[in-house]
């Protein structure tokens, strides 16, 4: 892979030099796609089963993406398209830095919902609203100071709340030995049965609303600032790149990362190598899933200072779920994650558009849940990936062979 | 609250926990055996809607769990074949189907009955008196009586119970199903298969949690919801592990879990105490699981090798 010298200049820009920290095996990259383009014939065929035109719905499905970009609503959709993606990037990154750490943090879900309450609570709180509220009129045309301030506010209140949802996990896998997977299952529901159930039809509603209205709204001055006026799209991308960048500097550039990535490598063939050599593991564990909280609290932040604006009464699970498959088709690397989530992102947004091919919403959940089902038979790809590889190269060697005899 | 009152409420408990008993049992053979299942959620889904499909059609609901069944075999085979056969990770397996789960059968529902959110109501299901189990002498006895007009499908939860213990407990098979998930290793030097005993254990895991979703759509409903199975597989798992990896703990777990949720309910209609909110008593199976896992109210141990995929040639 040689790249030309701008982009090489670029990247020392962002200190990202020739280390590649990858393992330059083709087959990291093959896995994943060859798992999406398998979930996505048998999409067809699940489609083209049920009597109706895959190439039409995939049509569809692409052609309001906003990847493609042209026509006249492509602006649009493309704006959608990224409020989604810096969604599911949080989520995706959250899983991926606990991924690299050796930990399954399958409740970035519940992190995100916490994060999400946390935000719309400082959204709305009166000293704190009322404070912005006030600032933002003082400063007149400088208003927008207050709009960082208390956005930023919210956003970093989110992030420590997903954060410790995920440190208490972490907590009890190191201190009283829960597996991660089911301690964090457990946090998932209480988070969202507290939330759900309690707090947004109880202390957190109006008490002039109905029982169904959800949660107060908040402020103005909390909400993201829009960078495309026309369209909704607001700084939520921007943000999440940061912390795409943030989390592979703290990964690649930094001892703590060096350390998260030493415990990963050996968590699952069961050495202690990173603790001979004097790493704090169980400290380290519960920091890198401190910040993996974070990130996954940073997406629920976007949900409500950048699409809804209150907690709604009815929402639906599975951003956390989503980041599962987006951290597995990203190979846990924080590129691939990116990458990851827009395709992602553009599937869910097309998938709007395919209702008018009378084919539900959710069918972009299939899609995901083949692909994330393709890399978990991963290693059968890979074998017969180089099983492929092999026999070309044995088939090319006799050519060769012939040629040299003859 | 008179007599024939508080029985009801017993055997409205007990249609509430059978979806949970199911669910947890599958978790209890399955990983027992070393394989943990978190995708026993979507199997559920699957479960039940595909017993609604076959009730639908065939006007029995025999057909329907038949199909139930059929159906959670196939997604155990699935399962096995990805982390048995591939040693795929098991959680990120479970997962997918969860999500397929998701998608699919709202994607299904939308095809076959050209309805968002519900399926059409079935004729005949298990919960209709006509398949009930009558039982009129225990009618008139507290607590007992609640067993006297009960659904088909909870009595099938109580004898599986029964057999599942049976299985791991008193034969030969169990013992190696048990030895498959503490140290495979040690069972293989004793000449075991353990790829066969743990394919055999995902595939029977997943029927139970196949019937658990029959369960669901047309034995206390008859008719399948968009929102099924509503993370009652994940009250399964916690019953699982709150019952330490039994089958009669895990009808305990269910029973209690049950409880907490029909105790809810009580407290809705009833009035006692009308500030408390939903939320703070469903949380409470996934509250007491973690403090059971983490030593807080006893200690709850898993099978030594559960969760970790088996390599023969490995030392």
């Amino acid at each position: 892979m040689s790249e030309t010298s701008v982009t090489r200049k670029i990247l020392k820009l962002f200190g990202i030099d020739n280390h590649n920290h990858a393992r330059r095996d083709p087959l990291n990259v093959w896995v994943p796609l060859i798992s999406i383009g398998l979930a996505l014939i048998a999409g067809m065929i699940v489609i083209a089963a049920s009597g109706r035109n895959p190439f039409v719905a995939y049509g569809l499905l692409f052609g309001d993406s906003g990847l493609i970009p042209g026509g006249p609503s492509w602006k649009r959709e493309f704006a959608e398209l990224l409020i989604k993606s810096a969604m599911y990037m949080a989520t995706g990154l959250s899983i991926a830095l606990a991924f690299k750490g050796g930990m399954f943090n399958i409740g970035a879900e519940g992190q995100f919902w916490v994060g999400a309450i946390v935000a719309t609570f400082f959204g709305y709180w009166s000293p704190v609203a009322k404070t912005f509220g006030f600032m933002y009129t003082a400063l007149g045309s400088f208003g927008w100071i207050a709009q960082l301030l208390h956005g930023g506010l919210c956003i970093l209140m989110g992030m420590i709340g997903g954060g410790l949802w995920a440190a208490l996990a972490a907590y009890l896998n190191v201190k009283r030995g829960v597996y991660i997977v089911i301690g964090t299952i457990m946090l998932n529901w209480i988070a969202w049965f507290l939330i759900t159930s309690w707090l947004i039809i109880g202390p957190m509603t109006p008490p002039t609303q109905t029982f169904t209205s959800g949660s107060y709204y908040v402020a103005k001055t909390a909400e993201l600032i829009r960078i495309l006026p026309p369209t909704r799209l607001n700084t939520s991308i921007l943000l999440v790149l940061l912390a795409a960048y943030g989390t592979w500097f703290l990964l690649y550039k930094t001892t703590i990362g060096y350390e998260i990535r030493a415990i990963g490598h050996t968590a699952n063939i069961g050495s202690e190598a990173p603790k001979a050599q004097g790493v704090n593991i169980g400290k380290r564990t519960i920091q890198m899933m401190f910040l993996s909280g974070c990130l996954a609290g940073l997406g629920g932040t976007f949900f409500i200072l950048g699409m809804q604006r209150q907690f709604p009464n009815a929402t639906v699970m599975g951003y956390g779920w989503t980041g599962i498959g987006i951290a597995l088709m990203g190979q846990s690397e924080p590129v691939g994650v990116v990458l990851a989530s827009l395709f992602i992102g553009a599937l869910r947004n097309g998938a709007t558009s395919m209702q008018v091919a009378n084919i539900p919403k959710t069918f972009s959940n299939i899609i995901e849940g083949l692909a994330v089902g393709f890399i978990a038979l991963q290693i059968a790809v890979r074998y017969y990936l180089v099983k492929f590889r092999e026999r070309r190269e044995s088939r090319r060697k006799t050519t060769a062979d012939k040629e040299a005899t003859a | 609250m008179n007599l024939s009152q508080f029985n009801l409420t017993i055997a409205q408990m007990l249609d509430y926990m059978t979806p949970i008993l199911f669910a947890s049992l599958c978790g209890v053979i399955s990983e027992n055996s070393g394989v943990v299942n978190i995708g026993l959620d979507g199997t559920m889904r699957f479960g039940a809607f595909f017993a609604l499909v076959g009730t639908y059609f065939s006007g029995s609901p025999w057909i329907g769990l038949l199909v139930g069944i059929v159906v959670g075999c196939l997604l155990g085979a699935l399962h096995a074949f990805i982390t048995v056969k591939w040693n795929g990770d098991q959680t990120v397996a479970g997962t997918a189907v969860n999500v397929i789960a998701t998608g699919l059968m709202t994607y299904l529902l939308e095809y076959i009955f050209s309805t968002t959110g519900y399926s059409p109501q079935v004729e005949h299901y298990f919960g209709e008196q006509a398949y009930r189990v009558h039982l009129p002498f225990l009618a008139k006895i507290p607590v007992l009586g609640a067993f006297s007009n009960l659904s088909f499908i909870v009595w099938l939860g109580f004898i599986c119970t029964i057999l599942v213990h049976a299985l791991l407990y008193h034969t030969v098979l169990g013992l190696r199903i048990r030895t498959c998930g503490e140290n495979p290793k040690a069972a293989t030097s004793l000449g075991l298969d353990v790829f066969r005993i743990r394919w055999l254990s995902v595939i029977v895991g997943a029927a139970l949690a196949g019937i658990g979703g029959t369960a669901l759509s047309i034995s206390s409903f008859s008719m399948f919801s968009d929102a099924m199975p509503n993370g009652i597989g994940f009250i399964g798992m916690s019953a699982m592990i709150f019952g330490k990896w039994t089958p009669f703990g895990a009808l305990g777990a269910a029973l209690l879990f049950g409880t907490g949720q029909t105790v809810q309910s009580i407290i809705a209609v009833t009035g006692v105490a009308p500030n408390l909110a939903p939320g703070l008593t469903l949380i409470l199976p996934y509250v007491l699981t973690l403090a059971v896992l983490a030593g807080f109210v006893g200690k709850s141990v898993a099978p030594a090798a559960d969760g970790a995929p088996y390599y023969k040639e490995q030392r």
